[in-house]
């Protein structure tokens, strides 16, 4: 290990006790040792005492919509593989259960409408679009988010944004 | 009869334990409480708020499958940094194979440039605020490669020795130490110049 | 009595029939038990620069501005255009909000209201909201520069 390196590493307590006396030596006659350890150790406390405390600029129910959502979508793509390899006997059931459930199907329909509930809310988006939902109780209100990384559509047109060529 | 758990003042080890039983308001919980600290450790080291949302978020996704492999050998908050902290690394290498490195970067690489940097004798943030060292530090930060920034951020914010930063960072002990000391010295000199730039 | 096949096969056409007319009552029963709706829709800009030197653009009331910047991140929110309407029963209305945007809302039976939002000609969201709770439904996007658009539907 080269010397600067040796400085540093006392400079973080990584060195073992007979090192350290080796080094504090080296420091009693180099100024430039010295110097350099006075620099490392005004930068590492610099750094250290300079950490922002960055809040996620998200609520708390948007980010989680988001992250319930990736779940949701990985908890698929794990399963889809496993019912490939599913074994084939039961596709023999697959025609009498299709038939119970289309049996089931018009049952379903014939019974009238239907109580409303949140449960029954639901969503479609375009192929090419991602969305995320999410509900905020607090403020009443439920949100259909359309992330778009190029936002290829922006229903705000340009003359009320007064956006300049090169923003676009 | 076992008492419900009453998520909003469970400890973190009650809502880890819940959650891996599945309960996902458990889950939601704990991300509620350590949102900030997760996005924070990701823009700290990708720079951009966009990828350090996305980043943050999959964390989180991969968090909840590997929930069964938490033992609490650390506590929660620290397991979760070391996934987002792998995620951003992983990220930040892609994007270093599919750009052109720049002439600043072979140098840092080839090394040896650190030696030549004088010294700077007089602490140029002595005296400043907090939010104006922390405005210099992100500004010279940013100009750092994210190999120097990465081992700056390991070592400062999440207080690693240098064989931990070498496990995360998939490199030798030595190669560490010059990474960090390199980042230091650069680190000094654009402090230095920053100052001088706000006196002049 | 066994039936002979002509009379079966005549048996199972009214059968057939039957069952077309009482779907189609039935689809007829439940389009006239709609409940009628007014909707208020209103068209956002969100942004975190100051206010752009434009006279279309105005400030949005200080009471959905306090909603949107509890729930989102952007510092001001501006008014693009606003629209309302009746919702008839069973109809489709379609309210333009912009050049390229516009939402088309159907009021369903089960006291849900069908939401399409349409840009550039195309169904890019159908939601279906529920008009049982007087909540708000919002569709929102990414816009240029780091800014957002919302499109705030208001049912009563």
């Amino acid at each position: 290990m080269n010397i600067e390196l040796k400085l540093q590493a006392l400079v973080d307590g990584e060195l073992d006790a007979r090192e350290v006396r080796e080094v504090e030596a080296l420091l009693a006659r180099d100024e430039f040792a010295s110097l350099l350890v006075q620099e490392l150790k005004w930068t590492k406390s610099a750094v250290r005492h300079s950490e922002a405390g960055v809040a996620l600029p998200e609520t708390r129910e948007f980010f989680w919509s988001k992250v319930e959502r990736g779940i949701a979508a990985e908890a698929r793509n794990q399963a889809a593989p496993a019912a490939s390899v599913a074994p084939a006997w039961w596709t023999k059931l697959l025609f009498p259960a299709s038939g119970l459930a289309a049996m089931v199907a018009v049952l379903f329909v014939m019974s009238g409408p239907r109580s409303s509930s949140d449960d029954a809310l639901n969503e479609n988006v375009a192929e090419d679009i991602n969305a995320y939902s999410f509900h905020s109780e607090a403020e009443k209100m439920s949100v259909v988010y359309v992330s778009d990384e190029n936002a290829d559509f922006s229903p705000v047109g340009q003359e009320v944004k007064n956006e300049t060529e090169a923003e676009k | 009869m076992a008492k419900p758990l009453d998520h909003k003042t469970a400890k973190d080890v009650e809502l880890v334990a819940a959650s891996q039983a599945g309960d996902m308001v458990a889950f939601e919980e704990l991300v509620a409480r350590h949102r900030d600290k997760i996005y924070a450790r990701a823009f700290s080291m990708m720079r951009n708020e966009e990828e350090a949302i996305d980043l943050a978020q999959e964390a989180w996704v991969k968090a909840w499958q590997r929930l069964k492999q938490f033992q609490g050998d650390s506590s929660f908050a620290t397991w979760m940094t070391r996934i987002v902290i792998n995620l951003c690394l992983d990220q930040l290498r892609r994007q270093k194979r599919t750009r052109a490195e720049s002439i600043e970067q072979l140098d840092e690489e080839l090394g040896g440039v650190e030696r030549q940097m004088p010294v700077v004798a007089s602490n140029p943030t002595e005296g400043l605020e907090r939010a104006e060292l922390r405005k210099r530090i992100d500004k010279a930060m940013v100009q750092l490669s994210y190999e120097h920034r990465t081992v700056l951020i390991l070592h400062e914010f999440e207080e690693m020795e240098y064989k931990q930063i070498a496990k995360v960072m998939n490199c030798s002990i030595g190669t560490v130490m010059s990474r960090l000391f390199y980042a230091r010295r650069r680190l000094a000199s654009l402090l230095q110049s920053l100052k001088k730039e706000q006196q002049s | 009595m066994r039936l002979k096949p002509k009379s079966s096969r005549m048996f199972l056409r009214a059968l057939l029939i039957l069952m077309v007319v009482s779907a189609w009552g039935w689809q007829v029963a439940t389009a006239t038990a709609a409940p009628e709706a007014k909707v208020q829709a209103i068209l956002v800009w969100g942004t975190d620069e100051i206010k752009p030197d434009n006279k279309s653009l105005k400030q949005l009331d200080g009471k959905l501005h306090e909603k949107l910047a509890k729930v989102f991140k952007w510092q001001h929110y501006f008014e693009v255009s606003r629209k309302s309407s009746d919702l008839p029963a069973g109809k489709s209305q379609g309210l333009k909000l912009s050049e390229e945007c516009s939402v088309e809302i159907k009021v369903l039976p089960e006291n849900v209201a069908e939401v399409k939002l349409i840009g550039k000609g195309k169904t890019l969201v159908t939601r279906r909201h529920s008009l049982a709770k007087a909540e708000a439904l919002v569709l929102a996007g990414d816009d240029r520069n780091n800014n957002a658009w919302f499109v705030v539907l208001n049912f009563n």
